[in-house]
């Protein structure tokens, strides 16, 4: 027999299957079997609390090839989530995550989410990741796990994207629906907030990159770790303090400028990846030069953070 | 002591206490003592040890001497907050006769003891200093306060002693209280601290003198398990059963295991655990079709050498075992370090031993916490500990652990307890191999005998009584709360410690035990 044989108790509950079309938002469903490095919320999914996490559903007639889609969210709770188990410096400016997601034992693809900063126009920022599973990758009465994960960041994007890009983030929703016809994997189509981009496997490799400018992130939110700071009067001065930093960098002015070379790696092993730049006018274009089969990461050469990137397909010159 | 709690609810704690305690003891009318110590700045701990104290007191009357104070290295690792004062105002409370500072004395003593304490110190040394592996030569401070603890209670040993109360059994301050009472042949009550009331007993008549005092209680421990625990087990079914569920989800959690969202297990099958196995095995780089041994470094200066291990320290064992895997990668091997490593090593030696392995792709490091519960036990084939509490905690749930050292429930045939390094590497080697072969390396009873394990850890030997609020009851205003109402409104007779007490008292059995096992 092997090892999981006496996991049971008399006193555990079976898991009761969802059935299809499945629209899971709340982590409280009887649906959600495992989790692992996640806590589950009441109106989304779940929240990562590790450097990876999964959630496992118990899904009935999903032996067929279906369509899941998955949307992952990133707040407010989620930056001081991260600032809490990673104590960053007091300085350390918000950056975007980079996360990929895996189900099945499979990278289907990633996102990369940077919030939106302002004075008034803050706001959460969230990416759908839709993929196809073929016949037989989920068994008939099975689980589907679904797991955001951490990826290996090239070195050109060092200090500029989020290390331990997981934690906090949010599974907002999960859609599982039966596929008629094979699609490619699609992920967000807007403006990403940030200076880079992921383009999923399966998707066209020509792109023109339409920029705009950002307010630009300011330091974490962070919450009281020493004695002086946790104390009620103390905390108001300190307060003032990082209200003050948050103002000083959003009258930053942001001229950002326009893309000038656009590099290239794998998504999953930080590999480069060839890519061409070329400049249009005032438009920058890029083309991969070979076939997208795995997810991959789009930036600018230059740290660019105030910058926004929404990439539209062109037909390939 | 330590003890963030208002003034007023102090006061009124030890006066109810001191009211209480007056009437429930009858008067000593010899010279017979019993002797506590309150080494401990945790309120909790102390009065684990004053209940039992007067527990027996009741039976037995004697007055009680409580032995106190903190020494500087001690406060400095430890014990920030120590506050002699406090302890006097609590004893009394609980009727001491004398509240002695121990350390008040050893600091100016350099008496010489009858025996060699070096064990002691050098243990002690390496716990106050976070080492890894004992000290050639000890500080001659320590040495010297060895010495005076030693003889100190030699001296207080040779009045008319009934009995030592002790929350811990090693290092020096409580560790020479017990090799000098077992050498007097006096019985040591060695209380816990978790749950209501647990304690072990050990007593001169069923003290061999060959071991430890973790050894002898390890072997008393696993008697009485065979004897009274596992004949009971049909019946004690159901509700073991129940105990395993809670265990699993992390309800009934013993003090010092791991707590928060990440500890509760949600795996119920094989099936399950292969699905999450492929993704937790991704994170690390290992291959999931391939056996994975998981090894559970201790915290690697706690009480050294106090009961039998194959090498000669924690660190020895663990670097050995790393050493020893870095050639056999016919398995893939995950050594996870314990989550409150930073109060037990200040030397790096966890990351030390990774770095000698860095760029072996079949061994990974990782703190124990950068797993969920549900990726570890998808993950782990067969555990390898010294002590440590996964060796009960797996067995459980039918994952095979291989302990190369003893512990209070390793002679309860939950686990694989070898006894030399050579049979070590060779089980390690075999079971690595049947693992490959499909063998199932645990039975079925010794997974009936991990659960009846975690029913006697938290149930069978877990006294509750009013007189010991749970573990969790705090912080400190509660807990003196709670008490208050027990002293002023709750009526004594037949309460469970005066009762549980007298029966393991009278009987000279090995533990406390909820109720009458025999």
């Amino acid at each position: 027999m092997s090892v999981g044989t006496w996991f049971r108790t008399d006193y555990d509950e079976p898991a009761l299957p969802a059935g299809l079309p499945l629209t899971l938002s709340s982590g409280m469903n009887p649906a959600v079997t495992i989790l692992d490095q996640m806590v589950r919320g009441n109106g989304i999914v779940g929240r990562v609390v590790g450097d990876f996490g999964a959630i496992a559903l118990k899904i009935h007639g999903g032996g067929g090839p279906v369509r899941v889609a998955v949307s992952i969210g990133l707040d407010d709770v989620a930056t001081r989530w991260w600032a809490d188990r990673v104590r960053p410096s007091r300085l350390a400016a918000e950056l975007p995550r980079l996360v990929a997601v895996r189900a099945q034992g499979r990278i289907h693809g990633g996102a990369v989410l940077a919030r939106r900063q302002g004075w008034r126009g803050a706001a959460s920022a969230e990416a759908t990741l839709s993929f196809d599973l073929t016949a037989g990758e989920m068994r008939d009465d099975g689980l589907l796990l679904v797991e955001i994960a951490e990826t290996a960041h090239p070195s050109w994007a060092a200090g500029r994207l989020c290390a331990r890009s997981a934690i906090g983030l949010r599974i907002n929703r999960i859609e599982v629906r039966e596929q008629t016809a094979p699609t490619r994997t699609t992920g967000p189509s807007g403006a990403t907030g940030c200076d880079f981009t992921v383009i999923q496997p399966g998707a066209p490799t020509a792109y023109r990159i339409v920029t705009a400018a950002v307010p630009s992130a300011p330091p974490l939110p962070l919450s009281p770790r020493n004695r002086v700071t946790r104390q009620k009067p103390a905390r108001a001065v300190f307060k003032v303090a990082r209200a003050a930093r948050r103002a000083a960098v959003r009258a930053l002015p942001s001229h950002p400028g326009a893309v000038e070379e656009v590099v290239a790696a794998d998504l999953i092993t930080g590999e480069p990846v060839p890519v061409e730049t070329t400049r249009h006018d005032d438009e920058t274009r890029v083309r991969l030069t070979g076939p997208v089969t795995r997810p991959v990461l789009l930036g600018s050469a230059k740290p660019q953070p105030t910058l926004s990137w929404r990439l539209t397909p062109v037909e390939p010159a | 002591m330590w003890l963030k709690a208002d003034k007023q609810e102090w006061k009124q704690f030890r006066t109810a206490a001191e009211v209480f305690w007056q009437k429930n003891l009858p008067p000593a009318d010899d010279d017979a003592v019993i002797l506590v110590e309150a080494f401990h700045q945790d309120v909790r701990v102390t009065l684990r040890n004053l209940a039992v104290a007067n527990a027996i007191r009741r039976i037995r009357p004697a007055r009680l001497v409580v032995f106190t104070g903190v020494e500087e290295a001690w406060r400095r690792t430890l014990w920030k907050g120590f506050d002699v004062s406090l302890v006097r105002e609590l004893a009394t409370a609980y009727g001491a006769a004398e509240t002695i500072d121990v350390w008040d004395i050893v600091r100016k003593s350099d008496r010489k003891p009858s025996f060699d304490v070096s064990a002691y110190v050098a243990a002690t040394d390496a716990r106050l200093a976070k080492l890894p592996a004992l000290p050639e030569r000890p500080a001659a401070e320590r040495q010297r306060y060895g010495d005076g603890l030693a003889a100190f209670y030699e001296d207080q040993f040779r009045r008319n002693v009934v009995a030592l109360v002790t929350s811990h059994v090693d290092y020096d301050q409580w560790g020479l209280a017990v090799e000098v009472a077992r050498r007097r042949s006096v019985p040591v009550i060695h209380t816990q601290q978790t749950g209501c009331l647990k304690a072990y007993a050990l007593f001169p008549e069923h003290d061999t003198g060959a071991g430890t005092f973790r050894e002898e209680l390890t072997r008393q421990i696993g008697d009485m398990f065979e004897s009274r625990v596992w004949p009971r087990r049909d019946k004690l079914r159901p509700v073991t059963e129940l105990i395993a569920w809670r265990a699993k989800v992390n309800l009934g959690r013993p003090s010092w295991w791991r707590g928060g969202t990440t500890a509760s297990v949600d795996l119920n099958n094989p099936a399950e655990r292969a699905v999450l196995r492929t993704h937790a095995a991704a994170r690390f780089g290992l291959d999931p079709e391939r056996p994975i041994v998981a090894v559970f470094n201790h915290a690697v200066s706690d009480a050294l050498g106090t009961n039998r291990e194959l090498f000669p320290t924690l660190a020895d064992w663990f670097a050995g075992t790393a050493a020893w895997a870095a050639e056999h990668d016919s398995a893939q091997w995950l050594f996870l370090d314990h989550p409150s490593q930073a109060l037990y090593d200040s030397t790096g030696f966890f990351g030390s031993v990774a770095k000698r392995h860095h760029g072996a792709r079949h061994l990974i490091f990782q703190p124990s916490t950068a797993l969920s519960k549900n990726a570890l036990w998808s993950l782990t084939d067969l555990g390898v500990t010294v002590r440590g509490s996964v060796s009960n905690e797996l067995p459980a749930y039918g994952i095979p652990v291989i302990q190369a050292g003893w512990s209070e429930w390793s002679s309860c045939g939950l686990s694989t307890v070898v006894d030399s390094t050579e049979g070590y590497f060779k089980t390690l080697d075999e079971s690595i191999k049947a693992i490959q072969d499909g063998v199932t390396l645990i039975t079925e009873e010794q997974v009936q005998r991990a659960r009846l394990w975690l029913w006697l850890y938290r149930s069978g030997s877990d006294v509750v009584t009013p007189q010991v609020p749970q573990w969790e009851v705090w912080p400190a205003n509660t807990l003196l709360k709670t008490m208050r109402a027990t002293f002023r409104h709750i009526e004594s007779d037949a309460d469970p410690l005066f009762e549980t007490v007298e029966r393991m008292w009278t009987r000279r059995e090995p533990m406390l035990t909820r109720t009458d096992l025999s």
